[in-house]
């Protein structure tokens, strides 16, 4: 019997994750412009979705660890070294980050010209 | 800050703990300080935002901990089971499938030979299947549900009672009497179980599967899961035996897809233990409550329920023995000290003043408090409150149980290097041995005492323990380890309460004695958990006297309210008084905790000291 040392995982990867969770997609759209830490998200997240999505300091944190194990984010040093109190940590969008949220908006997208098509289509 | 908020974040940082170890130890910092944040921008709003804030992460707790721990893939993983779910789930679903068919045959006789046949052999090709394909590809998880049931065949085997393949097995393995029927089923299986790993870790092409094992000791949990459906042999002959079957063992396919899915021990733990719990939970109940008059004629609801109860203790206990495993040492690394092996180094120049927060894991939490809570469990037994064995062998279960538990915690924490924990095993096992030999043989030998029999076992231990490589090694760190922290001389003697709290009860009736007994030792490994929890000498101490002064005032209120008043034939002065028992009471507790803790108080002085220098600017001349 030929033993390995390891059983295969799976590797974590970008595949699988569309559609992403409203959550997701806000994290993700939130980190789009640059670098932001824990709570600048957080209230870009509520300013962005006009209150529809208020994450928890657990939520963000438990979707922050899955979208690093998929390598959708990474983390960044704070720049900010003029700020007093503990380093923060700051997390950014990776390639592929990019690449699921821009196939996540055009899946939209398609959606929402499907929806209008129809609904144009309906009308007397 | 406002008392709310102070609440607020003190009972938010609680809440952290829940959270699964690793989202814990990735972002714990983090999650206080944006929820810090997040309450300083609530309290412009009032107590109540304040409030709302931490009601929303009470509100999400669940659903992280569900998809942190279950779901390791995170994402929108599908909820379909892949290939390698489906082949763990497979002897149960199999088996499922056997009695539907089975059933099936009961409605259309016709069909009764070529279904039976057609599906035994169906069936059996596909756990041959994935048995070898398993073996082959060197037992992955998804294979060990199978493997499970091959070795269940096997210890049905070596037990040798009926027929196997339509061949008579004319040998027959008896047991004592209080091994119920499940365990004479599982104890067969667990030592063969044994034999293999021992071989695993014996020969070296087979080593990187005994490194696995040890690494994730639940597969061999799963492993034993495989057999567990056996315990549905309980509803044979039942009214309602199939779809109550058939339930049991879908019960037991959703843990298998759990088990699969579950990404830390504690979740793979849940998912065995939980549905292991349900299985039993609906073949018990349904066991009773859809049984015909005749059926309940036969065998009595308490019968029932009480059978039921016990094969889940057997079952869970199965699933809980690889646990053992851990509790191994490592094999030593080709960096590590010659000498030194894989011991700790005890009271590195990391510690100050000799006060390393050693591993503080659910495993040291339990191994510490272990003995305090084994003679708790044992006196709820003893004193009849959980009649858990129905038949008692010669001078009792219970003694030699709770003595071989503290005799394995001394062997287990020597071989560790002796860790924080094993110091609780230190001084009781001798002590019980001084208080046991006045036992009754009982059976055994008439009236007389067990005597110097008493010392054999933990004879039988030091001698393994003195003639074991790297006996010297262990010595010192036994001996430096209380040097350099003073308080696990205090923690030895706490070890050797349960003994002193059962002396001081002895007296009082049956069962007010036992709950005595059961309170008095939950309060004492509190205090044990709260000391190897601590993270300072101070804490540590404090822990301890909190746990003696507890377990203390218990049995002074105990004894003040059993013995205030009533009047035996030996007491020469009269009955005595509430407040003289009391103040008995009140001056044993002074003068334990005296002479116990003087040597943790002496470990915080030094601490202190020691820190008062480092911290002194060097002088100059």
């Amino acid at each position: 019997m030929a033993v390995r040392d390891e059983e295969s995982g799976q590797t974590p990867s970008a595949q699988g994750t569309i559609p992403l969770r409203a959550p997701t997609f806000f994290i993700l759209l939130s980190l789009a412009p640059g670098v932001k830490h824990g709570y600048a998200i957080l209230k870009d997240v509520a300013a962005l979705s006009e209150g529809t999505v208020v994450l928890s300091a657990g939520t963000l944190y438990e979707a922050l660890g899955r979208l690093l194990t998929q390598g959708l984010v990474a983390r960044a040093d704070d720049d900010d070294r003029q700020r007093a109190g503990p380093p923060r940590k700051a997390y950014h969008l990776t390639n592929a980050g990019r690449q699921a949220l821009e196939t996540e908006t055009n899946r939209m997208d398609h959606l929402v010209a499907l929806a209008r098509h129809r609904l144009a289509r309906e009308e007397p | 800050m406002n008392h709310v908020v102070r609440a607020a974040l003190w009972l938010y940082a609680s809440l952290v703990r829940l959270y699964p170890r690793a989202l814990r130890e990735a972002f714990g910092d983090e999650l206080l300080a944006v929820f810090a944040l997040k309450l300083r921008a609530a309290q412009d709003r009032g107590p109540l935002a304040v409030v709302g804030v931490l009601w929303a992460e009470l509100r999400d707790l669940p659903g992280i901990v569900v998809r942190a721990s279950w779901l390791p893939e995170g994402g929108r993983s599908s909820w379909q089971p892949r290939a390698a779910t489906w082949a763990a789930m497979a002897p149960f679903l199999l088996s499922a499938l056997l009695q539907a068919g089975n059933g099936l045959t009961r409605i259309v006789p016709a069909l009764a030979l070529p279904l039976q046949l057609w599906l035994g052999w169906l069936v059996l090709a596909v756990w041959a299947l994935v048995l070898l394909v398993g073996v082959a590809r060197g037992l992955p998880r998804w294979s060990l549900p199978t493997g499970g049931m091959a070795l269940g065949t096997i210890g049905f085997i070596i037990n040798g009672s009926g027929t196997f393949g339509g061949i008579r097995l004319h040998w027959r393995i008896t047991y004592p009497s209080w091994v119920h029927w499940y365990g004479q089923y599982l104890l067969p299986s667990i030592a063969v179980l044994a034999l293999l790993l021992g071989l695993c870790m014996a020969l070296p092409w087979l080593r990187p599967l005994a490194r696995r094992w040890r690494d994730d000791w639940t597969q061999l949990s799963f492993l034993l899961y495989g057999f567990t459906l056996i315990a549905l042999e309980m509803l044979d002959m039942h009214p309602s035996e199939m779809p109550l079957t058939i339930a049991g063992l879908l019960i037991l396919a959703g843990g298998a897809w759990a088990y699969m899915r579950a990404g830390t021990t504690a979740g793979r733990l849940l998912a065995l233990g939980g549905a292991a719990t349900l299985m039993m939970a609906v073949a018990g109940l349904g066991q009773a409550l859809l049984s015909t008059p005749e059926w309940h004629r036969r065998f009595p609801l308490w019968r029932n329920l009480g059978d039921a109860l016990v094969g889940w203790l057997w079952l869970l206990g199965a699933l809980l023995t690889p646990a053992l495993l851990a509790l191994l040492p490592r094999r030593a690394t080709p960096t590590a000290p010659a000498t030194g092996g894989s011991l700790p180094e005890v009271g590195s120049p990391t510690a100050p003043g000799g006060w390393a927060r050693e591993d503080d894991s659910w495993r040291t939490a339990v191994a510490g408090t272990l003995p305090f809570l084994a003679f708790g469990l044992a006196s709820l037994e003893r004193y009849g409150l959980l009649p858990l064995v129905p038949s008692a062998p010669p001078f009792g279960l219970i003694v030699p149980a709770v003595y071989g538990l503290l005799l394995l915690g001394l062997l287990v924490g020597w071989a560790r290097g002796f860790p924080r924990w094993a110091y609780a095993y230190l001084g009781l096992p001798f002590v019980s041995a001084l208080a046991w030999m006045g036992l009754p043989i009982g059976g055994l030998g008439g009236n007389a005492l067990l005597g110097w029999r008493a010392w054999l076992p933990l004879a039988a231990v030091v001698a393994l323990m003195l003639l074991a490589p790297h006996a010297p090694h262990r010595l010192t760190c036994l001996a430096t380890g209380i040097w350099k922290d003073w308080s696990r001389l205090t923690f030895a003697l706490y070890g050797c309460l349960p003994l002193a709290m059962f002396a001081l009860v002895d007296e009082i009736d049956g069962r007010s004695q036992g709950l005595l007994l059961l309170t008095t030792t939950l309060a004492l490994a509190a205090g044990a958990w709260a000391y190897l929890h601590s993270a300072t000498p101070a804490r540590g101490a404090g822990a301890l006297a909190a746990g003696l002064l507890a377990a203390a005032t218990l049995i002074s209120v105990g004894n003040s309210v059993y013995w205030g008043g009533r009047f035996e034939p030996w007491m020469r002065d009269g009955p005595p008084t509430w407040y003289e028992v009391a103040a008995q009471g009140l001056a044993l507790t002074m003068l334990a905790v005296v002479l116990m803790l003087a040597p943790a108080l002496l470990a915080v002085i030094r601490h202190w000291v020691r820190s008062q220098r480092r911290s002194a600017p060097p002088q100059t001349t």
